[in-house]
Order: structure tokens, then sequence, then C-alpha cells
């Protein structure tokens, strides 16, 4: 503790922070599969950025070019300014959190975290000092004389990250670093993370499979799909006006409606005009993409009624819990597929008459009285309708 | 209950080994032992005569050194080449696993003859070495000849722990040091080494052990100046009929082989805590 002061009075630590940009970088395996295809990407300084996508994504192999573990085989990689793309690991300065931690086994914590800190040209006093700081930051004070068996996956975490920004790297990087732990320690090391990064104020690289994460920690969440970058940006904008039936699919959940275009901000489908936001394409095939929370009940329909399109009443009643929501531009007729009680909503699992199935998550202040096999209407205003463009089967397989 | 009778069924399957090895090893090294404290009269008589026979001693300290030799000698060939094999892949791996085990399929006998017609003065290995300057290298009736042939006979019980220990060590770990900072040479220094001491002690302690007991390959390959305690053993039994003489060696090698044991277990322990078991493999 002493030591702290000590700690201050050093001269200004290097550069706790630096961007990371990627320069078209593919990476063709030796198989000949493509893992990152002309990947071009901006960190800033200081950003949470993670990678989301599926497995086989390519997330974990662009993080891979980055660290330096895989070569790309043609772009450009720059760590703070500086050109790394030839550089092996050892010659980058950046931290790495591995999946299941490498934490080597024959050493101590302490030992584990002062490792990075060899061959800096640091006195004596300055490591220990910054392996105090370290285990301080991730709060396992006291627990630097055990080995990594003989400390919780959690804790095990914390080690792993304090080993990784010990050395004060300009960036961090994180393979699927929660994967290994339950849920409810995911949620708490969450929380840490994102305090531990307002703290060192280092640039977070995190690749994640889990879209609950990226919403969750991010500045900004890249999305990968089959190698490529599909989709760049802020959680809510990936969330609230998702670029593609992909970014819509695989970050939450969705109600897609598809049909033709009919002109900006209408879509055919079916019968029916639906109408949404005008900012996407205006022909061609498209898909009107709605969140569950976002969709509202507005009425039961009898066997024979059939809701209005133009939004008008639709023939029966409409339920008292639905009164604020008389204005929906939208209105489409479903049928209750599936009801499930989750305590903070309730999810409501419909079929629409095209044959594709549904969500609406509704309060559970004065629930409407709806039943299994019930029909219904469903409404929700254009703008929060998403315009997607629906690719061409044959385009989706290559 | 039914723990209890499962357990009686247990040792009755154990019985059979247990017997052959109570018959035909532990009566006789009991046996011998004792006949070696209680014969000509009881007291270290024995004892007492082997230290300070000067041949018996001589003979003693030249197994130990040739026992060292050979364990040197097959690890240094054997690291780089379990190391090799641990990288590869499937395919490659079987075919490096076959040819270290080609040796077991022909008798010990057999390669110890052959090793006898590569070492000749005229033979291959001779001529080899003439072509590259050395002429006039005695191999044959030396103890160049019996640690080169001994040499290739332990090779597999080095290797194979050796590759045993290091297919269990998870390369993320050097990655891990990589990203750190750590060269190559110092990742390997302070993460891999470290982490295969276990599988270099297991095939030290394998391959020293097996080299005290050797017998036939410096009986045919060594000549009679230069023999090993187990030709000692051996010359007492048969000719001499000294087996209290032979005992008391038996014991000697017998202490020394327990207390090394004992050693480098402790060393083990003490260098890599939880290595043994842990490897740092449990991706999932």
């Amino acid at each position: 503790m002493t030591d702290r002061s000590a700690t201050a009075a050093q001269p200004a630590p290097t550069t706790r922070t630096g961007g990371v940009r990627l320069d078209r970088v593919t990476k063709r395996f030796r198989s000949g599969t493509i893992g990152v295809d002309d990947v071009s990407l901006t960190v800033e300084p200081g950003e949470f950025v993670t990678f989301l996508g599926p497995s086989g994504s390519g997330k974990t192999t662009t993080l891979n070019t980055i660290a330096g573990f895989a070569k790309p085989s043609s772009g450009r990689i720059e760590i703070a300014g500086a050109d790394v793309t030839a550089l092996p690991p050892s010659k980058r300065n950046l931290g790495v959190v591995f999946q299941n931690y490498a934490l080597f086994p024959h050493m101590t914590v302490r030992e584990n975290i002062a490792f990075g800190l060899h061959g800096r040209g640091l006195s004596k006093a300055e490591i220990g000092a910054r392996i105090e700081e370290s285990l301080a930051m991730v709060r396992l004070d006291g627990l630097g004389d055990r080995t990594p068996k003989q400390i919780s996956g959690g804790q095990q975490q914390r080690v792993a990250l304090a080993r990784a920004l010990v050395y004060r790297p300009p960036v961090l990087l994180m393979d699927e670093p929660l994967g290994a732990l339950d849920k409810a320690l995911r949620d708490r090391m969450q929380v840490e993370i994102s305090r531990i990064h307002r703290e060192v104020g280092t640039t977070f690289l995190f690749v994640t499979h889990d879209q609950g994460e990226a919403l969750g920690l991010s500045d900004r969440i890249v999305l990968f799909d089959r190698g490529r970058v599909v989709q760049v940006g802020t959680p809510a904008e990936l969330y609230e006006r998702p670029a593609s039936l992909f970014a819509a699919e695989f970050l939450g959940e969705s109600n897609v409606f598809r049909g033709e275009l009919a002109g900006p901000g209408a879509l055919r489908f079916g019968e029916q005009t639906l109408r949404c936001m005008g900012d996407g394409p205006a022909s061609g095939s498209a898909a009107v993409v709605v969140r569950p929370e976002r969709l509202r009940l507005v009425g039961t329909a009898d066997a024979s009624g059939r809701a209005d399109a133009s939004g008008g009443a639709a023939r029966g009643a409409i339920d008292p819990a639905a009164r604020g929501a008389a204005g929906a531009e939208n209105r489409v007729e479903a049928r209750v597929v599936n009801i499930a009680y989750f305590g903070a909503f309730r999810r409501v699992t419909l079929r629409y008459a095209d044959g594709s199935s549904g969500l609406l998550h509704d309060g559970v202040d004065a629930p409407a009285p709806i039943a299994l096999g019930d029909p219904v209407v469903v409404g929700w205003d254009a703008e929060h309708a998403v315009v997607v463009p629906v690719p061409a089967p044959a385009e989706h397989a290559a | 209950m039914s723990s209890a009778r499962s357990r009686g069924w247990a040792v009755l399957l154990l019985l059979p080994a247990l017997v052959v090895v109570l018959v035909f090893f532990v009566y006789p090294v009991f046996a011998l032992s004792a006949r070696s404290f209680l014969e000509p009269t009881p007291g270290f008589s024995q004892y007492v005569d082997l230290v300070t026979n000067e041949t018996t001693v001589t003979i003693l300290v030249r197994t130990l050194v040739v026992a060292l030799l050979v364990t040197v000698v097959t690890l240094l060939l054997a690291y780089p080449y379990a190391y090799l094999m641990s990288l590869f892949g499937p395919g490659m791996r079987t075919f490096l696993l076959f040819l270290v085990l080609l040796p077991f399929w022909s008798s010990l006998m057999a390669r110890t003859f052959a090793w006898i017609v590569l070492l000749q003065p005229s033979g291959p290995v001779a001529g080899f070495l003439g072509f590259l300057g050395l002429d006039g290298v005695k191999l044959l009736g030396s103890q160049l000849g019996v640690t080169i042939a001994m040499t290739q006979v332990l090779l597999p019980f080095m290797v194979l722990p050796l590759f045993n220990t290091m297919t269990g060590i998870d390369r993320r770990l050097l990655s891990a040091a990589h990203s750190m900072g750590a060269s190559r040479f110092r990742a390997f220094r302070t993460v891999y080494l470290p982490l295969s001491v276990p599988g270099v002690a297991a095939g030290s302690v394998l391959v020293f052990i097996l080299s005290l007991g050797f017998w036939v390959t410096p009986r045919l390959i060594g000549s009679p100046q230069q023999s090993l305690v187990g030709q000692l053993i051996e010359t007492k039994v048969g000719k001499l009929l000294d087996f209290p003489g032979a005992g008391a060696i038996s014991v000697v090698l017998l202490v020394i082989t327990v207390v090394l044991l004992l050693a480098v277990g402790g060393g083990v322990r003490a260098l890599v805590p939880g290595a043994k078991t842990d490897g740092g493999r449990d991706d999932g």
C-alpha cells in the first residue's frame, strides 16, 4: 500500500490506449476456406468494440490477425498508429485474454501477473507496485500466492484480465472471455469488465457470440457473418435499425413480414400494404422487421373477421388492454400458438396468415385475456418497422 | 453391503497377479536380501566386503556413470523428437510413434546381435566415423559401444513419457506468453520446459533404472574388463555361487533406485505444483 505513492511519482505510463485499424484484411486458410473476407474497420482509442457473430463467422480469426496469432493473407493492420502486419505477437504490445484464460498452471497468481512486466525496463519496486495495483483493480488482493487451480473460475478470469492489463497495453483483446462461466457470474463479470474499461481507458476488443454481452458492454458492435462485416453500429443502432435480415434475426428476436416493396415505406404483404420506415430500399423483395416489444395486441378477430389494412377498425372487439394502441398504423391477423409468462413480460408466440411465426411481448399489467388458438389482431407503428432487403436465394447461397 | 461384496470380488480378481508377484518377486528379493545380512555370520560383513573391495566399487560407480550418460543422451535425443510428435497431426504422429515402437517388435537379444554387426571394426558405424576422419575408434568391446546400443534400446522409454506429458501442455499458454511480450526462447524456458518436467522426470527415472540393471547388452557388446554391475551379479551367482554377495549388491541397487524415485518425485512436485495432473488442459 505504501507503494501507491511511489507509483504516482513514476513518470507517466506509456500510452494506455490506442486505436486499431484494419485495412482490407483477408485470411485464407491452407484448406482454401476464407476465414476473414476483406474486412476494413477502424476502432477509436478507448472504445469498447464487440465482434459479434455466429461460430465460424470470422470474428475470432479477425481477432487472431490483430493479435498476430494468424497472419492475414492480404491487408494491413495498424495498432496505435503503427503498422504491425508483419510483427510477431510478442512485438505488438497487446493484452490478450484467452477463452479459457490460459493462466500458467505452474505459477502463482502474482507470478502470472508479473510475467508480462519482465523485460520492460521496470525496477523491482515498480513491478511489485504494479502487481499489487492490478490485484486491487480486479479485487483479488490477498490471493496473489495462490495457484490458478486454487481459485474459482471467476477469479481465474480476473487474473487473466489483470495479467493482460498490468503492462498497460494500448489495446486489450478478449476472446469469448465469459464463455466458461455460469449465467450469474457472467452477469457480474460483465459489470466488472465495464468498470475496468472505464478505469483504465484502454481500447477493448471483445469477441462473443452472445448478443446479450454485445448489447450490454459495447460502445459499438461489429456484426460478422461468413467472414464479412455485415453491420457496424452502436447496440441501439443494430437493434433498432438492423441492416439485413441476418442482423435482425441474430441480434434479438423479430417478427418478419416478407413481401414486395411498393414504394418507399410501403410493403405489399399478402393483400395488405404495411407501412414502415421510408429510408430503406423502395422496390424489390424485402421484409419488414418488427421487434416483439413493439408489437401490440389491438384486438381479437372472429373466424370470419379480417383486419383492415387501411388502419380502420378491425371487426371484433377491441380489448380494453389495447385501448392505448388504437392508433397502431399497421394491423395484421394472427393466431396465438403459445403463451409464456416471464415475470417481467408475457411472451406470446403467434402464427401469421402466411405461415410464418412471430413473437409479441407485452406488459404484465392488465394483460389481454387471450387463449391458445385465439385469432387476434396485432398492430405496430410505422416508425418501429424496419425494411430490410431479402436476398434472392441464389445470392444467399453464394 | 453390496459394495462390500463387490470389493470382495475385486480382491479375488487381484489374487492371481498378487500370487505371482509375491512368489516370484517379493519372496526372492526378501530371501536374497536376508541372506546378504545373515551369511556367513549375521551382520554387515557382506556390505563391508562390498565397500572395501575396490573392483566392486569401481564397477558400481562405472554402472552409475554409464546409466547417467545413457539417461542424458536419450533425453537429449528424445526431447526434440517427442516435441515434434506433439506438434504434428494425427497421421504423422502415428508414423513417428510407429518408428519409436519398432524396436519393441524384435527381441532385445536380436537387436544386440545387430549392434555387434554394426559396431564391428569393419562395420558401417566405424566406416562412417572413418569417413568423418575418426579412424580407429574402438566401438565393440568398449564403453562407447555399450552406451550407443543401450541408448537405442532405451530411447522409447524416454520418448513415450515425454510425448505423453507434452500432448497435455496447452499450446495457448505459449500464445499467452508471446502476447505478453515473451520471445520464443523465453516462452519455452519459462512455460513449456517447466510444464514438461514431469515427463522428463518420468522418462529419466525409467531409463536410469533400466540402465542400472542392463546385462545382455554390456555382456555382448562390452568387454569383461569394463563390466557393469549386472555382469558382476551374474558372475557371483552363476560362477562363484556367492548368493549373499550378489544379494548385497542387489540391495545396494534397490536402495539407490528407491532413493532416486523419492528424490525425483519430491523434486517435481516442488518445481511444478499441480503440473502433473493439470498441464493447463481444461479447454471446453
